[in-house]
């Protein structure tokens, strides 16, 4: 058996250490590159959207090395994530005998611990339970790590070099063992807070909101926070994956956390109902920023996801009463660099000729 | 005479301003970029020469789509998107303006300013019907020179209604209606109507469009489009006197900015009409990004690389 996984930001790290200490042969799909597009393309409805086509280009990357089990996460009744499976299945059904294992976003704790005892039968419960919260804390740990990254580096004159360190840090802990991991994750955090000249500037803020793929896989979003940070704009972001396995694994288990319950709480009065996907987390964090006097919202989503459209016509609401500039990028496979670098560059502009003319 | 000069390569036009040291515009020039935008700066580099023998450059702004490009070539103190060019430009020819609307050549574009500050802009995504690449190719299917094209609109009285949703459709639309018999000229008016429809639904949507407005890029020039604006706004829209030479207007007072705050200008100097510029770009395979990097050599040395991610290249030039 050779398990292999979609690429999302840093996820596959925490997954391949994970299987590999529980003794299970790993296939990690090459990094995301222009002919996973092309192949993902290729193999998918035209209409769906990027994530889908990205995913399916890795499975049949790496199905090409040889791997033959897929895992992914669906999460029923939210957005199009909940069928991707369904109809990647039948699409690769014609590359050989497949296992699919789906992960349910639902019941992620129980979905994954039943995963692992699947294909690593011989490791005892306790192993893959330590496994789990390993994978938990790497990924905690990176997302402190990208924190400080977008905290420092918009406040120093030198954000290649805190955004170089954080790459390093970052590839130190794919090597690291259990005990390392916070040891790595403060030396890093120190090294990028050392670099940072000017702790007393206030620079523009940003929230950047949508589309859970899109926030967290740098490559499609063609590494707007390092972009954004390179402008001296501090970028703020509500998805970060080691937050959202922590809060829909172990909280969620014991009870002591609902997901979608805080976010409609949050959205009020601009949007009341689930519209599936992020799209009520999009709006809720939104409104929060606006309220917490940031400069200005980014608002980022794969061309067509039904979700972020619905809450555009919020975001637009929002942006209007709190006169906020709002930026809205829809993104799919045809989309170029050139045309998203020069309005985020636009829009860093506008912010920050505001903000300093006041 | 001490100048600074701006320089917007788009996807249609080459546009070269030049501006005298209190921000006056001293010249101005609008060429067809032609798919060819190094030897369309050269070109319009050598007419401003010509014709304003006695300038001396003491700052280069560039912008546009080919403003990294451009920038390499002349040396650039500022290389700034289009969007905050088009603003400073706007506030500078009209300093209470509250609303720029920019229609070029393949992108069109809404700034909302206030107390002169850019608050809030949009830009179109997926689309660009109704940008002047359409107009210039609709005007050269009915054969009317694009300079007539907004006058024939005026001659038209009875409008005829163009799906202006799509290009493609638009078109389709257009030769419906003209095989059925009605009038150029309603079918120009009509199709100006469908684009200004376009535009406001997508560009403006949410938008608080206020005025003075201020109308510029190269289909400012159509009053046709200028006509069906007031009438779909209720307000006067004001057509800028340079509106097709604005973004070039814009960056020369970026470079103005730029180098009065820090050092000397580093322009190459007017030499670079005759430098022999060769690009290239090829697929870099160190990694799994394929990156597509550019090249340029100037005289035979590299004098720049872009498009890498990671910066092997682009941090591998020593020439300046």
């Amino acid at each position: 058996m050779k398990v292999t996984y979609p690429h999302m930001g840093y996820l596959n790290m925490p997954v391949s250490k994970m299987l590999n200490n529980l003794g299970v042969e790993v296939i990690e799909a090459p990094p995301i590159s222009k002919k996973t597009i092309e192949l993902g393309s290729l193999y998918s409805p035209e209409g769906v959207c990027l994530p889908y086509k990205i995913n399916m280009g890795n499975f049949i990357e790496s199905i090409d090395q040889g791997a033959d089990t897929l895992v992914s996460v669906c999460g029923a009744g939210k957005c199009r994530l909940g069928f991707y499976n369904a109809v990647q299945k039948i699409y690769l059904a014609e590359k050989g005998q497949i296992q699919f294992y789906m992960l349910d976003t639902n019941h992620l704790f129980s979905d994954l611990y039943r995963f692992l005892r699947t294909v690593a039968p011989r490791a005892s419960r306790l192993v893959i339970l330590k496994n789990m919260a390993m994978g938990i804390k790497l990924l905690k740990a990176l997302d402190a790590m990208n924190e400080a990254k977008n905290f420092y580096g918009a406040r120093t004159n030198s954000p290649e070099q805190i955004i170089d360190i954080c790459r390093g840090g970052t590839q130190e802990l794919a090597n690291s063992t259990y005990k390392k991991i916070n040891f790595i994750r403060d030396f890093t955090i120190s090294s990028i807070g050392a670099i940072c000249n000017n702790n007393q500037c206030r620079p523009p803020r940003i929230a950047l909101i949508g589309e859970f793929y899109l926030l967290l896989e740098p490559y499609v979003n063609h590494s707007i926070e390092d972009l954004l940070i390179k402008q001296g704009i501090e970028v703020k972001k509500f998805v970060y994956t080691g937050n959202w396995v922590y809060s829909n694994t172990l909280l969620q288990a014991l009870g002591l956390y609902s997901e979608e319950k805080a976010y409609l709480d949050q959205a009020k009065p601009y949007l009341n109902y689930h519209v599936g996907g992020d799209g009520l987390k999009s709006v809720g964090s939104a409104l929060q920023c606006a309220r917490d006097g940031y400069d200005g919202i980014i608002h980022i989503y794969p061309f067509g996801c039904m979700p972020e459209v619905v809450a555009q016509s919020a975001l637009k609401n929002i942006a209007n009463d709190y006169n906020l500039p709002l930026l809205t990028l829809s993104i799919d496979e045809h989309s170029s660099d050139v045309g998203i670098i020069t309005r985020i560059e636009a829009f860093a502009d506008c912010i920050k000729r505001k903000k300093y003319q006041h | 005479m001490h100048v600074y000069l701006g320089i917007d390569v788009g996807s249609v036009s080459t546009n070269i301003a030049v501006l005298d040291e209190f921000g006056k515009v001293i010249d101005s020039l609008y060429i067809r970029t032609q798919g060819r935008p190094i030897e369309a700066v050269q070109n319009g580099l050598r007419q401003i020469k010509e014709r304003n023998p006695e300038i001396k450059v003491k700052g280069v702004g560039t912008t546009g789509s080919g403003r990294h490009l451009t920038g390499v070539i002349v040396g650039a103190d500022s290389i700034k998107n289009e969007i905050t060019a088009h603003a400073v430009a706007a506030m500078h020819i009209m300093p209470d303006v509250k609303t720029v609307l920019e229609i070029g050549g393949q992108d069109s574009k809404m700034i909302i300013i206030r107390n002169g500050v850019v608050t809030d802009f949009a830009m179109n995504t997926v689309c660009a019907a109704g940008t002047g690449s359409f107009l210039d190719q609709q005007a050269a299917r009915l054969n009317i020179g694009i300079e007539d094209f907004g006058d024939k609109a005026l001659e038209s009285t009875t409008p005829v209604r163009i799906a202006g949703r799509c290009a493609v459709f638009a078109e389709s639309d257009m030769i419906h209606k003209q095989q059925t018999g009605h009038v150029t000229s309603d079918i120009i008016n009509g199709l100006c109507q469908a684009l200004v429809r376009n535009y406001l639904n997508n560009i403006g949507k949410g938008k608080q469009i206020q005025s003075p407005i201020l109308f510029q890029g190269g289909v400012a020039a159509n009053k046709g489009i200028k006509r069906a604006f007031e009438e779909a706004l209720g307000c006067p829209v004001v057509v800028s006197p340079y509106h097709n030479v604005m973004g070039a207007i814009g960056s020369a007072l970026l470079a103005k900015e730029e180098v009065t705050q820090t050092k000397p200008t580093v322009f190459r100097g007017f030499d670079v009409i005759d430098f022999v510029y060769t690009p290239r770009s090829f697929e870099c395979s160190g990694c799994a990004n394929m990156c597509e990097v550019v090249e340029i050599k100037m005289n035979g040395n590299v004098a720049a690389r872009w498009g890498d991610q990671c910066g092997k290249w682009s941090n591998s030039v020593t020439v300046a």
